[in-house]
């Protein structure tokens, strides 16, 4: 299989650096060139990475490189529709992130606009290419819990606004200022905006789609930040599951502008634990454990050190796959929206303080 | 069982007595003279021909450090409370909502507002619970264990400084303090009281529990009145649950 000729737009995303060995390593790939949203993130990025060029423009990028196949939007939630025109346009095939968007109707006109150019787009959610979680899923089908009766997740971080800091404005995260409630001067756009996973995998997990949702929106930890970082959600399924999440900025953080050694406040910067209860007994699910474990630099804190399985290999492999055999990637927009459409039910949710039917 | 030599007791193997007879041999040995008998679910003691709620996990040990740690402010500006239990099937739901919503409140000092609930029959409950400070807690409750299994739990306590939680980072279900592999395959065993040796951490806070109300007998109306608003919110939660409806904590009821 010819390399895939691949580059990156933006670089202010928290995901980008995870792409940076995938892109380097696999030889399905051949990394063309980034575009930066700024200079400092072209100053983050050239401490780096060596050797990829680096422009300044989106547009530029790809007028330089016509012979860029492929791109990942490692870039804010606002920009994805701009981002997805001008790839849609020229046929390059779009790797977009986790959220397209909130707003249903730019939503639909990215559907739109990928399938009319015949291009793929894929959705970054990671998780489906965990190993716990393939196994979880085999578990699950082979009936190990039997008939499911209720989906318990978390899917929890520290919080990124300090090193990305995009993710801590309203208009930026979630598309545009909206209040959580009356009376409460937080806005749309915090946790809930930075954790689709446990939203999508139980759909997938269950067989499902949302039929109810409650939200509530607790204290925020960090008073400073003009959005929700605590919320829980509760509900059912349409099937008659029901579920507990947890898309919480949780776990405290130091506030690096960028992400290293001593990120970590609480001793586990993020976890996607899963719990399954069915008519024939439990499955309790770690999604990024059991691991190693110091208590060393550069703050003499105990401290959670991944030994996770790098995802995003998969998530590449299947990218390419798509691309080079005319496929479409099991999660697309079309696949994805429902998802969106239960997290903004949230928010709809904590709004008016009523659980919400979809 | 009462008049008992106290020497004759300790004499007796306290592994094989039950949480009567340890409850008698701490009243023998403190000189304690009121005397109660438990109820077999160790839930009320009755006392003078009336029965005491006992809400004996507030003698727990994890649970008076976790309160402990929020009224010391070790962890402040509490925002949410996250509390698991999944217990054998065919455990009572009402019951296990009355311990979770109980820790909770007793443990943040702060009583439920406003509830809503889903469930799925006899299987699983999960309730958000928002307290009157706008704290909120969320019950993750289900009856999916095999017959004779020991209950999994976990109660996280998440404030703007720290966490604290009765599960180490990394785990998913309770650790032991001794774990054995041998010919009888794996054992476990967990010891949380010299002077109740042999009783489990619950069994322990059952005959703490009793205990300390037959000490305090005094204490008695004040147990009532707190079982009975525990009780209206737990059946606010099952209401719920039954409904659809979030149910809010009627002002007469606070």
């Amino acid at each position: 299989m010819r390399p895939l000729k691949i580059a990156m737009m933006s670089m202010t995303h928290g995901h980008t650096r995870k792409y940076y060995q995938v892109l380097k390593e696999n030889p399905n790939l051949e990394w063309i060139a980034v575009s930066t949203a700024n200079e400092e993130v072209r100053a983050i990025f050239q401490n780096s990475v060596d050797g990829i060029p680096c422009y300044d423009s989106d547009a530029e990028m790809l007028d330089r490189h016509p012979e860029i196949e492929a791109v990942v939007l490692a870039s804010e939630n606002s920009e994805h529709l701009r981002q997805m025109e001008l790839c849609a346009k020229r046929g390059i095939h779009i790797l977009s992130m986790k959220i397209p968007t909130f707003d249903m109707e730019e939503y639909d006109r990215m559907i739109a606009l990928t399938e009319e150019a015949g291009i793929v787009c894929q959705v970054e959610l990671e998780l489906h290419y965990n190993p716990v979680v393939r196994r979880l899923k085999n578990l699950i089908r082979n009936g190990e819990a039997g008939e499911i009766r209720s989906f318990q997740a978390t899917n929890i971080t520290l919080s990124p606004v300090w090193a990305f800091p995009w993710q801590g404005v309203p208009e930026l995260s979630y598309g545009k200022r909206v209040p959580l409630k009356e009376g409460d001067p937080r806005f749309r756009g915090g946790a809930l905006c930075d954790h689709p996973h446990i939203f999508d995998l139980i759909r997938e997990v269950t067989g499902s789609e949302f039929e109810t949702i409650y939200a509530a929106a607790a204290p925020n930890l960090r008073p400073e930040l003009e959005e929700e970082d605590m919320l829980t959600v509760i509900g059912r399924m349409q099937n008659g599951v029901i579920f507990s999440l947890d898309p919480s900025w949780s776990r405290a953080e130091e506030k690096l502008p960028v992400p290293g050694p001593g990120w970590e406040r609480f001793p586990k910067r993020m976890e996607v634990n899963i719990t399954i209860n069915g008519d024939n007994g439990v499955i309790m699910t770690d999604c990024f454990g059991p691991n190693v474990y110091h208590n060393g630099a550069p703050n003499d804190r105990y401290t959670v050190q991944y030994t996770y399985f790098d995802e995003w290999v998969g998530l590449i492999d299947e990218f390419v796959d798509c691309i080079r055999n005319q496929k479409t990637p099991q999660i697309n927009l079309r696949r994805h929206r429902k998802t969106i459409e239960a997290m903004n039910a949230c928010y709809e949710s904590i709004r008016t303080g009523q659980p919400v039917s979809l | 069982m009462r008049g008992t030599v106290f020497s004759e007791i300790i004499r007796k193997d306290l592994m094989k007595m039950e949480c009567q007879e340890k409850l008698e041999f701490l009243l023998q040995k403190y000189g304690v003279s009121v005397s109660g008998s438990l109820r077999p679910d160790g839930l009320a003691l009755s006392m003078d021909g009336q029965e005491i709620p006992l809400l004996p996990w507030r003698a727990e040990r994890r649970f008076i450090e976790l309160k402990q740690m929020v009224d010391s402010k070790t962890v402040e500006n509490v925002s949410v409370m996250r509390v698991c239990r999944i217990e054998p099937v065919g455990a009572d739901f009402r019951r296990m909502l009355c311990r979770e919503l109980d820790i909770c409140q007793w443990i943040l000092g702060d009583e439920a507002a406003s509830v809503f609930a889903v469930q799925a029959g006899k299987t699983a409950l999960n309730a958000a619970v928002t307290l009157s400070s706008g704290v909120v807690c969320t019950l993750e409750l289900a009856a999916t264990l095999r017959p004779g299994q020991a209950p999994i739990d976990k109660h996280e306590i998440i404030s703007e400084r720290g966490v604290a939680c009765d599960r180490a980072v990394d785990t998913q279900v309770p650790q032991q303090s001794i774990y054995t592999f041998g010919a009888c395959g794996e054992k476990t065993y967990l010891d949380t009281d010299f002077e109740l040796f042999g009783c489990s951490p619950e069994e322990t806070a059952v005959v703490r529990s009793a205990f300390g109300l037959l000490k305090e007998p005094q204490s008695a109306p004040q147990k009532i009145r707190e079982n009975e608003r525990l009780l209206q919110r737990a059946d606010l939660i099952l209401q719920s649950a039954k409904t659809g409806s979030v149910q809010e904590v009627s002002l007469c009821g606070r």
